[in-house]
């Protein structure tokens, strides 16, 4: 297989969300340099949002909030919630601005934010979007001031005589730093300079001067009488920002085992450029090391990685696409739903038995050759006061998903399906691939991915 | 989910509740495969929300009676001098004053910011409340004690898809709910055969994913083997 072949298709999976269907031929037929100009193709930003209406503003907390006026509430920002998820999911597989959508997912899950109002979500999914191939400093400002990670890290509470450090300290070890450049005392001296960061009902930052400490601080060696915008600037004067930042996009885009020479050159680049993300993408994608054998086909998909690379080059009319959150859920991966702070783990943690054999069953479960058996872990408090018919019907609703194809045996006609379908097909014997499959180019097809190296990129 | 919360808390004997317990595991034959000696760990997972302060009470406690004057509870079963338990769980007092029951009262972590989730990933990994773990306190126990596991099966988990407090860094437990669903899926020709002509795969990566398909399919084999119909020779009547 010619190198550049493997490279487009390594590129495509890396910076995006794998090739789709209308791109097969680039895959022999592109270079290189004209598909990563592809994959950095930035249009007008187009915002993501929830269709449900929204009903009459009730704080859920009030005490007027009726037993059924809050479960109403709940029934609709679980809606919302839901709609904003798919078409987040949907814009991964859909859009031609792969890497910025293919950033953001990355971004979603470093400020990773657990949290049930939907206009909240919806607003910090959009910013994170829209500035995704931006300036980290931008991007660290606005998802600071979101009301979504306000709220999530409890800065609504931290006031001037009671402080609360959460937000301060996930900031500094999961957002920027990591671990081990700053201490305790900087965290709470942070936390001081947060005091009053808040938001309205609407979504609108706050910031609650009459609640900020206005106090002289020492953070990380300077002293002043610092505010939230003073402690984000100082954080991102520290080299160790950059390198903290650099090392996790290495370990997502590259590989999961971090190249400390590598990362050191990245990351001084990316600090004198004063924090450019399109300009250190732009470097990693066109290093000749990004496109190493050791780099190539060795990163187990996330469950989004998964789902999504089976949607761009299947083509197909999911008809219930609000049901397509059961595989989110069984596979470890439901967007907006990041199990905590520090987001989701990676690689061998997605595969255990149960996720595996699963994975290896969606090929076939949505060519409608096999029924979908698997129910996902019932909350018991959710489900206690449902009838039990109801409980059960809850547990599978099927997303009706119709793959066309007479359009894949259209652009796979003549051609090595295995090549196309997978990133490194080496290690897999095509000799028992071949044996089960008849002629057609569709059960060779869900067969192909039906396999261990189907879930690797 | 295999037992409601309710439903086990509402048990009055030991023989109700083993009706509860599916039937394969009932039958599993696995007094061969292991030292009779040996202890099984049963794990219960209550998934939900429970109310600590009225299962148990403070019986002596007047800021309890106070603050919940209209909910605490009056009537609760003397466990000692200061701690009664909730009048309907009197399976477990009796359990208790037999001294097979003990109790951890009052857990918690510091500044607790009322997640649900949070808790219950604190619950399943048993880190520290200020850390994240990604690994369960029953995978790391595989990590430890698994690396020449003889038994594909040291610890189960009866559901579909595995939970946290099972997955260790490099051994995780194995999940399913039904065995001979499990069983006729690992069988299936295509995932056999892809296994069995799996050459060494010189890449980690690739050989961790085909170790885990061939511990499903031997694993998956080994439980049905082991749960095909055996009666219990108890003396319960089963009804």
């Amino acid at each position: 297989m010619a190198a550049s072949f493997i490279n487009n298709k390594h590129l495509l999976w890396r910076a995006g969300f794998g090739p789709g269907i209308e791109q097969v031929n680039d895959l022999k037929n592109k270079n290189i340099k004209t598909i990563l100009k592809d994959v950095f193709n930035e249009e007008t930003f187009s915002p993501i949002v929830y269709e449900t209406p929204d009903i009459e503003p009730i704080e859920y907390t009030d005490p007027k909030a009726t037993a059924e006026q809050k479960r109403e509430i709940q029934k609709i920002n679980q809606k919302q919630n839901n709609e904003l998820n798919l078409n987040f999911l949907k814009k991964m597989t859909d859009s031609k601005e792969q890497l910025r959508e293919k950033m953001a997912f990355f971004w979603h899950g470093h400020f990773a934010t657990r949290i049930n109002n939907p206009k909240f979500n919806q607003q910090l999914l959009n910013t994170i979007r829209e500035k995704s191939l931006g300036n980290f400093k931008d991007l660290l400002f606005e998802v600071s001031r979101s009301p979504a990670m306000l709220s999530f890290l409890n800065n609504q509470q931290n006031k001037k005589d009671h402080p609360n450090e959460n937000f301060a300290r996930e900031v500094m070890e999961l957002f920027t730093m990591g671990h081990g450049n700053y201490t305790e005392k900087d965290i709470r001296e942070a936390a001081r300079a947060f005091t009053g960061w808040g938001y309205d009902k609407e979504g609108n930052f706050n910031e609650r001067k009459k609640l900020h400490d206005t106090g002289t601080k020492t953070f990380l060696g300077k002293t002043g009488n610092f505010t939230g915008d003073d402690i984000l600037n100082i954080i991102l004067e520290q080299k160790s920002t950059a390198e903290f930042i650099t090392t996790k996009i290495y370990t997502f885009f590259v590989n999961e085992k971090p190249d400390p020479g590598k990362i050191k050159d990245l990351s001084e680049d990316f600090y004198r450029s004063g924090y450019d993300i399109k300009k250190l993408m732009s470097e990693i994608f066109s290093s000749s090391w990004f496109y190493d054998k050791k780099n190539i086909g060795n990163r187990i998909k996330s469950p989004t990685e998964l789902l999504t690379g089976m949607m761009r080059i299947l083509p197909m009319n999911i008809q219930n696409p609000e049901n397509i959150n059961i595989y989110q859920k069984l596979l470890g991966q439901m967007l907006l739903y990041p199990p905590n702070v520090a987001g989701w783990p990676n690689g061998k943690s997605w595969i255990d038995s149960s996720t595996l054999m699963l994975r290896l069953q969606i090929p076939q479960i949505w060519s409608g050759l096999r029924p979908m058996e698997y129910s996902a872990k019932e909350d018991d408090d959710m489900d206690m006061g449902m009838k039990s018919r109801e409980a059960l019907n809850k547990s599978f609703k099927n997303p009706n998903v119709i793959i066309d194809w007479t359009k894949v045996d259209q652009v796979l006609a003549q051609k090595k399906a295995e090549d196309y379908l997978i990133v490194n097909s080496e290690s897999l014997d095509m000799d028992i691939v071949n044996q089960f499959s008849d002629k057609s180019i569709k059960i060779n097809v869900i067969n192909l991915m039906s396999t261990p190296e189907y879930q690797l990129m | 989910m295999i037992i409601k919360r309710r439903e086990f808390l509402k048990i009055s004997s030991l023989a109700t509740a083993s009706l509860l317990v599916p039937n394969f595991l009932q039958s599993m034959a696995l007094d061969n495969a292991l030292n009779p000696s040996q202890k099984i760990l049963i794990v219960l997972q209550f998934t939900g929300g429970n109310d600590g302060l009225n299962t148990i009470i403070p019986t002596k406690n007047d800021i309890y009676f106070k603050e919940r004057n209209t909910i605490a509870v009056k009537d609760s079963l003397a466990l000692n001098d200061e701690t009664g338990i909730n009048p309907s769980l009197s399976y477990f007092k009796e359990l208790f004053d037999n001294g097979e029951l003990s109790l951890m009262n009052n857990v918690g972590y510091p500044n607790p910011d009322k997640s649900h989730f949070r808790s219950m990933d604190i619950w399943h990994s048993a880190s520290k409340s200020d850390e994240f773990l990604e690994t369960g306190w029953l995978g790391r126990f595989l990590d430890e004690e698994c690396y020449k596991c003889e038994h594909p099966t040291q610890a189960l988990e009866v559901d579909d898809m595995l939970s946290l407090a099972l997955k260790g860094e490099n051994n995780k437990a194995f999940a399913f709910k039904d065995p001979k669903k499990l069983y006729q899926t690992s069988q299936e020709k295509y995932f056999k055969s892809l296994y069995n002509n799996d050459h060494h795969h010189d890449d980690e990566t690739v050989s961790y994913l085909y170790k885990t398909l061939g511990s499903t399919i031997n694993n998956a084999d080994y439980i049905f083997e082991k749960s095909k119909a055996k009666k219990i020779n108890s003396g319960i009547p089963k009804f």
